[in-house]
């Protein structure tokens, strides 16, 4: 019966230009072999189980093994179980013997990889296929497949990988390596298709088949980042293509820090709000719904440095912000320009563009390298997976150098000097300083200030501008100045607390560096505030790659509630650590930044029955 | 690690300083939605002017919504949207031309039984005049 099924389907897979494997090894090991090269053709495998070249198979003795059972587990030390060696058009697999003797002496199963020995020798074997099919392809370096991992860059080191979510962190090794054992989970899971679902559609259409012909259910949602405690990891969104109108690349114009002179790039999702029914351009107007996707360094210290940047000491990870977020971040606290050029991307790419944000989020993490691993080659490869075409010819070295590319693509590039029509569109987003310019001359023209700019009003001690205010005859201004004149204090002064505490924060950190009492205060008093360091998948995670929806929603409901238990306590620490001696003066500023915001909130009530006095 | 401790406990600070304020009474006067505080002999502090608008339960929920930065958005927008308002270019939402407003506007307004509890609390006067006057209170007290 076995050897009819072996000749039936070895005359199916004569339709393969290749030839099946042939084997030098004992009839018993020959025959469990052949079970797996059947059970890889019922999967559909007949293109790895016919290479084109032609491909032995063999038992031999290795001089290193590492294969004990106390080590199966432990990724740390090198084993080998199976390797293949290609010499001039024939390849040769070598199967370790210590690992066929395991086979057959250990029946037990084991909670990692695949399981047991019987089940990872299957996986070695078609592991090993694997590399002989890429060996004729070089599907894995050159094509979506490397982009999608992060290009051969990210596997220089392995430091830097996100190791918990990987079902085997030999996948780290190299590219070709990735793609083996990938290929060994796309073909013995059958929800790799929802765990890593840009893999899975990478793999079906390079190899032409879909092992599992179950539909698993994806889950579409992920958690936002935000540098405010209270909005991080605090919210779900769904990314599911249904509920997406556009992708842009959205452009930060440079600033002053030499490691934004070049811009930022990073990639915008236009995510329609719950309420429309299908995509379309009004979604351009649910901006609280939109997310921008941000390649940086994960940099949890307030000094960076530009040296640590440059030689790869930072992770390189993808960070998802509300895009309200991000506008902030670049138009106001940093004064920058923002530009959003839509993609021209149809539905089949933005499907796919969402697969590989979900993999990524779940699971990407390679080495900021300032010059080489940046966020525009970071951006640009996110894009290549979906399409290595469209995107073929765009300079990837500079963020800069991708808007042009962009802007030329989709035809972006006419249209750009009309900044004041790309605004009502959405398209662009300009800097908050003319705007605050416009305020300190609106406090200078009421008394408020003596100053002439934004540079040196910023310039003002806290106790000074409070004085002005306690001391201003705010009875006798109308209504409707008052009004006026408030929306501009307001204005300011929310920018200059936020100045404020953005310096402060690198000088409390000096203090803290050069004060082990208060280093310690800090580490016994803010526990909580550690989970701003944690990474999406130290939140939420299954055994490897994107959370089904049933985990998702139970370890987040968990998290959610330990974290705002912890939320609150810090409330209360943080009053501990500042009414610490070396704080006094950051205590008394913030105390004066509050008793602005009093005054600010009492006399702006006042005005504010517009049709008090209409103009 | 430990750095990044203190940068967020100041974020949290600078996210907090603009929203825990005490209103007196006395300057109140003018304002109708205070009229109202004192009539009804709610204290009038931040929370007094939380407890009032209370039962706005979808402007409330909508604002908490969008997060700290959301929110800080729209503060932002208010300073240029409150200019077109005396300029008269405003006369009905669609003609708001800050994006996290006019969104949040559009929002509050798809709910007719809120638009219900805001016209019964506020018999006169415009759409956005109403929906601008709750939406200043609630983001700065």
């Amino acid at each position: 019966m076995l050897r009819f099924l072996i000749i039936l389907i070895g005359l199916m897979g004569a339709a393969y230009a290749g030839e099946r494997p042939v084997m030098r090894v004992s009839p018993d090991v020959a025959l469990m072999l052949e079970m797996d090269l059947m059970m890889l053709e019922g999967l559909g495998g007949q293109i790895l189980t016919h290479p084109e070249r032609t491909t032995v198979i063999e038992v031999t003795s290795f001089s290193h093994k590492g294969l004990l059972n106390e080590n199966l587990c432990d990724d740390s030390v090198s084993k080998t179980y199976a390797r293949v060696k290609h010499w001039f058009g024939k390849s040769t697999i070598q199967i370790n013997e210590e690992f066929i003797r395991l086979v057959y002496s250990q029946q037990d199963i084991f909670p990692c990889k695949h399981g047991s020995f019987r089940q990872f020798l299957t996986a070695s074997l078609w592991h090993e296929l694997g590399h002989v099919w890429d060996r004729e392809t070089d599907f894995s370096t050159e094509s979506q497949y490397a982009a999608l991992m992060g290009g051969a860059s990210a596997f220089k080191s392995s430091d830097n990988r996100a190791a918990p979510t990987t079902p085997d962190a030999y996948e780290h090794k190299n590219l070709r390596e990735s793609f083996a054992v990938n290929l060994e989970w796309f073909l013995l899971d059958s929800t790799f298709a929802c765990k890593r679902p840009a893999t899975q559609a990478l793999l079906e259409k390079a190899l032409g088949f879909r092992p599992f012909n179950t539909d698993c259910d994806l889950n579409w949602k992920l958690l936002t980042q935000s540098a405010y405690p209270e909005d991080h990891y605090t919210r779900s969104f769904d990314i599911d293509p249904a509920r997406i109108y556009q992708v842009h690349y959205l452009f930060a114009g440079k600033g002053t820090a030499l490691m934004s002179r070049w811009g930022h790039a990073m990639l915008r999702l236009i995510v329609c709000a719950p309420h429309r029914q299908t995509p379309g351009p009004e979604c351009m107007q649910d901006v609280s719904h939109h997310l921008v996707l941000s390649y940086r360094a994960s940099v949890e210290n307030p000094q960076i440095s530009h040296w640590d940047g440059l030689t790869g000491k930072y992770p390189s990870l993808m960070f998802i912000y509300r895009f309200h977020e991000i506008l902030q971040e670049y138009t106001k606290q940093e004064l920058r320009e923002l530009w959003s050029i839509p993609l021209p991307l149809e539905r089949e790419q933005i499907e796919f563009f969402m697969k590989v944000t979900l993999e990524r989020f779940w699971g990407y993490q390679a080495k900021y390298l300032f010059l080489s691993n940046n966020c525009g080659t970071e951006s640009l490869r996110h894009l290549t997976a979906v399409d290595e075409k469209l995107f073929d010819e765009i300079g990837d070295f500079t963020p800069l150098q991708l808007f042009r590319g962009l802007s030329r693509l989709s035809g972006f590039e006419e249209i750009n000097n009309r900044k004041a029509d790309l605004e009502i569109k959405g398209l662009y987003f300009p800097s908050h300083r003319p705007l605050l310019e416009e305020a300190v001359m609106t406090l200078k023209q009421y008394g408020l200030t003596n100053k002439q700019d934004l540079k040196s009003f910023l310039k003002t001690k806290a106790q000074e501008r409070l004085t002005i205010y306690q001391n201003y005859s705010w009875e006798e201004l109308s209504m409707l100045d008052t009004r006026t004149v408030l929306m501009s204090l307001q204005y300011i002064e929310r920018y200059a607390n936020l100045n404020y505490n953005l310096n402060l924060l690198k000088n409390i950190t000096k203090k803290i560096e050069n004060n082990a009492e208060l280093k310690n205060l800090v580490e016994t008093e803010i526990q909580s505030f550690m989970s701003l360091s944690l990474r999406p998948w130290e939140i939420v995670r299954d055994s490897y790659g994107v959370p089904s929806s049933e985990s998702f929603e139970q370890q987040f409901a968990q998290y959610l509630a330990k974290r705002l238990a912890s939320m609150n306590q810090s409330k209360s620490a943080l009053d501990v650590l500042l009414q610490h001696p070396l704080l006094k003066q950051e205590a008394q500023d913030i105390k004066n930044l509050r008793e602005i915001s009093n005054i600010i909130t009492i006399e702006l009530a006042r005005p504010i029955w517009y049709r008090q006095e209409a103009p | 690690m430990k750095k990044i401790l203190v940068v967020c406990s100041l974020l949290l600070v600078t996210s907090t300083v603009f929203a825990q304020n005490r209103i007196s009474a006395y300057l109140m006067s003018p304002f109708a939605l205070v009229t109202r505080l004192a009539e009804t002999g709610i204290v009038v502090t931040s929370a007094g002017v939380q407890t009032l608008l209370g039962p706005f339960l979808t402007t409330r929920a909508t604002l908490e919504a969008r997060g700290i930065a959301g929110q800080e958005q729209i503060k932002d927008e208010l300073l240029a949207f409150d200019k077109d308002m005396r300029l008269g270019l405003v006369g009905d939402i669609e003609d708001i031309r800050q994006p996290g407003i006019r969104e949040l506007f559009e929002e509050i307004s798809r709910d007719e039984e809120e638009l219900k509890r805001i016209h019964n609390f506020y018999p006169e006067g415009s759409l956005i005049l109403k929906l601008s006057t709750i939406i200043t209170l609630k983001l700065f007290y």
